[in-house]
This record gives C-alpha cells, sequence and structure tokens, in this order.
C-alpha cells in the first residue's frame, strides 16, 4: 500500500525513535544534545528520527529500543479499554510505525498487539463510522492515521450518497462559470 | 472500470452508479407515434400511441420529461411486494431479499420523474426508505464479523448502491486486518513464546490451522476470475471449503481446518481476496 510517493510513508520516518549507539561516531554530535564534544559516544542514547535509525541499524551502528508508545503501560491501557486510549497523541502512525519496527527489533510481540489493538478499536469506528453526517465526533481526535482514514471512507460515501438522495441537478456548474469576468486593468502600460 | 471519477481508489459516486442504472430496462406507454430510434446501444420503438413498449430508463425519463409517455413501474414497485420484502427483511437478520441490482436507484429515477404513474407513491417511497434502512443495519451488523482471518466477503444480493456506500470502508478495513495479520506480522518464534503468553490472553488468538471464508455459493467463478498464480492444495481446499456449503446467507462464516500452516496457506489465497456481490459477481478484487 505505500510507496516512494506517499506523504504518510514520508511523515512515518520523522517519528522519532530512541537508539543506542553500538559504535563511537565522530563529527556527528548535533544528533545528540547532551554530547559535549562533536562526537556521539558508544552506547550513547540517543532520539533519531525513524529513516535514520533504520539505516544505522542495517549498518549494525545502532541497536534500537521498543518506542514507548508499545509499551507494556499502553498494552494495559488498550487491553482495558481499547476505545478510549489516544493512540494519535501517542504516535499517529501506530500501526505503520510498528509494521516497520518490527523485523527491527527482538520483541515480536508487537505484531499480535497491534493487530489486538486494530481489531478491538475497529469495532468502535464501525459503529459510529456510516452513521456520523454533521460535525467529526470528540472521539476521531483519538485516532491513528490509518483509524481516521478509515472513519473518513466511511463517512464521505455516506455524505455522498445522502447529497445524491435529495436530489439537485446532475450537471453541476463549472465554478469558472460563474466568476464575474475581472475588470480590465486600468493603465497597463503595454508593450505594443 | 473506465468512467469512475476517482480511478485509483476504485470508486464509483453516486451519480456515477444511476448512470449506470439508467440502461435498467422499463415499459412505458407512449402517447405519439414515433419511428424508431436507432442508438449505439440498440434500437427502440417504433412507438404507437397506447402500445406498450420497452426501453432503457433513461430513455423513458426523458420521454416522460416532454409528456410524450407514461412509465409503467415495474413489477416489484408495488406496495403488496414492497411489503413482503420488509416483512422477509425483518425477518431474516442475515440474508437480503432479491431486489434488482439497482432498485435504489431506479426506485429514486421512478419517484422523481414519474410520481403520476406510480399508485400510492407516498407508500412505496417510505417502503423503499424502510427496507433500505434495514439492510444496511444488516450490512454494519455483518462488517463486525470481519476479522484478521476473513479473506473474502460475499454480499449475496446486495444492490449497487448499498455495496458503492461500503465499498470504501470495507476495502480499507480488509486491506487493514490482512496487513496486521499477515506471517510477518504475525511471527511465532520459540524464543519468545515466553514472552508472548502475555498477549496471548490479549486477543482472540487464531489458531495457525484456521481458515475462515465467508459466504457461499458459485465460489469455482470466483476461482477462476481470481488470478490464482500457484494452484496447490490450499487453494483446492479452500475451494471446497466454500464450495460445499449450500445455504445463502451473507456474512456467514465457515470455518474449515486443514493441516498446512497459515503462512502456506496465507500465500495461495493472498491473490482471492475480494468483494463479492450478488450470485458472484466480482465488483473489486483486491491484489
Amino acid at each position: 500500500m505505500l510507496s516512494y510517493y506517499d506523504i504518510d510513508d514520508i511523515l512515518l520516518g520523522e517519528e522519532p525513535i530512541s537508539v543506542v549507539f553500538q559504535i563511537g561516531a565522530n563529527g556527528v554530535g548535533l544528533l545528540d544534545p547532551g554530547s559535549e564534544t562533536n562526537n556521539v559516544e558508544k552506547s550513547a542514547k540517543v532520539d533519531l528520527p525513524f529513516w535514520l535509525a533504520h539505516e544505522l541499524y542495517l549498518r549494525q551502528a545502532v541497536s534500537i529500543n521498543v518506542p514507548s508508545c508499545y509499551s507494556l503501560k499502553t498494552r494495559k491501557e488498550i487491553q482495558a479499554d481499547a476505545a478510549c486510549v489516544d493512540l494519535r497523541f501517542r504516535s499517529p502512525y501506530f500501526y505503520e510505525l510498528g509494521c516497520k519496527l518490527l523485523p527491527l527489533v527482538a520483541d515480536k510481540s508487537i505484531g499480535p498487539f497491534l493487530r489486538y489493538a486494530f481489531t478491538s478499536r475497529y469495532k468502535e469506528i464501525l459503529c459510529k463510522s456510516h452513521s456520523i453526517t454533521g460535525a467529526t465526533p470528540k472521539f476521531s481526535s483519538k485516532l491513528t492515521k490509518e483509524e481516521s482514514l478509515l472513519l473518513e471512507a466511511a463517512r464521505s460515501s455516506m455524505v455522498a450518497f445522502k447529497k445524491w438522495r435529495v436530489g439537485g441537478s446532475r450537471l453541476e456548474k463549472a465554478s469558472i462559470l460563474g466568476r464575474k469576468r475581472k475588470p480590465p486593468m486600468p493603465t497597463q502600460p503595454s508593450g505594443s | 472500470m473506465a468512467g469512475q471519477s476517482n480511478p485509483h481508489i476504485s470508486i464509483f459516486s453516486a451519480p456515477e452508479v444511476e448512470f449506470l442504472a439508467e440502461d435498467e430496462v422499463v415499459e412505458i406507454v407512449p402517447n405519439i407515434k414515433m419511428d424508431a430510434v436507432n442508438m449505439i446501444c440498440g434500437d427502440f420503438g417504433p412507438f404507437f400511441p397506447q402500445i406498450a413498449t420497452k426501453v432503457p430508463l433513461w430513455l423513458a425519463v426523458a420521454l416522460k420529461k416532454r409528456g410524450k409517455c407514461s412509465i409503467r413501474p415495474p413489477e416489484w414497485m408495488c406496495v403488496e411486494r414492497l411489503t413482503h420484502v420488509l416483512e422477509a427483511e425483518r425477518e431474516s437478520p442475515r440474508e437480503f431479499q432479491p431486489l434488482p441490482f439497482h432498485y435504489v436507484e431506479m426506485s429514486k429515477l421512478l419517484l422523481d420523474n414519474a410520481h403520476e404513474d406510480i399508485p400510492d407513491i407516498y407508500m412505496v417511497r417510505s417502503l423503499i426508505e424502510d427496507i433500505r434502512d434495514v439492510r444496511f443495519h444488516k450490512v454494519e451488523t455483518g462488517l463486525e464479523t470481519i476479522s484478521g482471518r476473513t479473506h473474502a466477503v460475499k454480499l449475496k444480493n446486495l444492490s449497487a448502491m448499498e455495496v458503492n456506500i461500503v465499498r470504501p470502508f470495507m476495502v480499507r478495513a480488509l486491506q487493514a486486518f490482512y496487513k496486521h495479520d499477515s506471517p510477518e506480522m504475525i511471527q511465532q518464534p520459540e524464543s519468545t513464546v515466553n514472552r508472548r503468553a502475555q498477549v496471548v490472553d490479549r486477543g482472540p488468538r487464531v489458531s495457525p490451522c484456521d481458515v475462515e471464508v465467508t459466504g457461499s455459493s458459485p465460489r469455482s467463478s470466483l476461482l477462476q476470475k481470481c488470478k490464482i498464480r500457484e494452484t496447490c492444495d490450499p487453494v483446492r481446499l479452500l475451494e471446497r471449503a466454500c464450495g460445499g456449503e449450500g445455504n445463502s446467507t451473507p456474512f456467514n462464516v465457515h470455518q474449515t481446518k486443514n493441516d498446512l500452516g497459515m503462512r502456506h496457506m496465507d500465500q495461495s489465497i493472498k491473490c482471492i481476496k475480494c468483494i463479492l456481490l450478488s450470485e458472484g459477481k466480482l465488483i473489486s478484487v483486491l491484489r
């Protein structure tokens, strides 16, 4: 689904990931705000954007820590009442990031956890998605990107159907037709 | 499919579905004499006053607007039939009643344009509204049964507009479930077994050899139409699983045990994840 030009895929790369450097790195002190020299020392803990963390992991320069949004605390909250957890606050790309992180970390329980979270939150989205018509409801601010796209898909198709049913002309006026013609420029020094 | 406003996500807008519905044939009684009209889609007429003839809905509406004919409402569009359908819809919570594929669009066009030709128009209008509401509620309850193990959803007797409304949601939901249930996501290496134990009680776990298919009958057509890259045992198993059942309940979940791992199975049925509707018509194939 994700592709090179997918804006969500690009934004997902910006998510900060906590990593531990396995080797010392010279000249990249700007990555570590706590560093006094221009170097990052071995076993320093640094937050890097996901795209950089991924590349460095492939070169075995860093090891990746599981982000806090997949921590035991979040899992307990999801278990208690999945629909009430504000996942967007934790990470708007909760599912996508989890899928990408899974091969990079040792904790393979993220996969089943993501599925459980999605399955239990899906019910909540479903029962509200086709019935809302007006403003976006309160709970939609808690949804991650993937979930809100799902909600929006249902909502917009229902709105489109209701609009069609109410009727109106099938031929729509082109936006350009209603516009008034611009008054001619007062004094345009033309190069005639 | 050609003519969609948004070809990327294979979505029709409601007016586009209405456009497709206008090809349905209805009976009209002209009040003019006119030669046959030759159209790309066929020849219609000749027209003689008071002699009923069959034309596509768009032509009927065009003639009606000019006062050249009266439209005979289709036989399903009467109070008795619709009352019967509504009762049947309410009685069977897991089954859709057979109605014309474009009944929503046809009824709207006819009720808007030919209101004096339809007897008991208020009753008919409200009955159709009720039927649509009841059916949509059924669709919603059916969607609740979608889970990570759902690979196909069969919606027998669902109409074009109803499918069109749920399509964006359902396609997205199926894709998301498929992604989260893929074998890459659900690994079960031995090293993490103890750690996984805490997750196990969290959700309904899939036993690795459950295959779940929804729906029933003309499954062979599905299998032919979908590109099956590898014809191996899982597909045949799946075919047997789906073809064996004769009932027609939509969203019915049949489970089959087989002795192949989920991973193997998953790869072969990856390509036949699709949304079906009435009589096995293949509307949208994912992957």
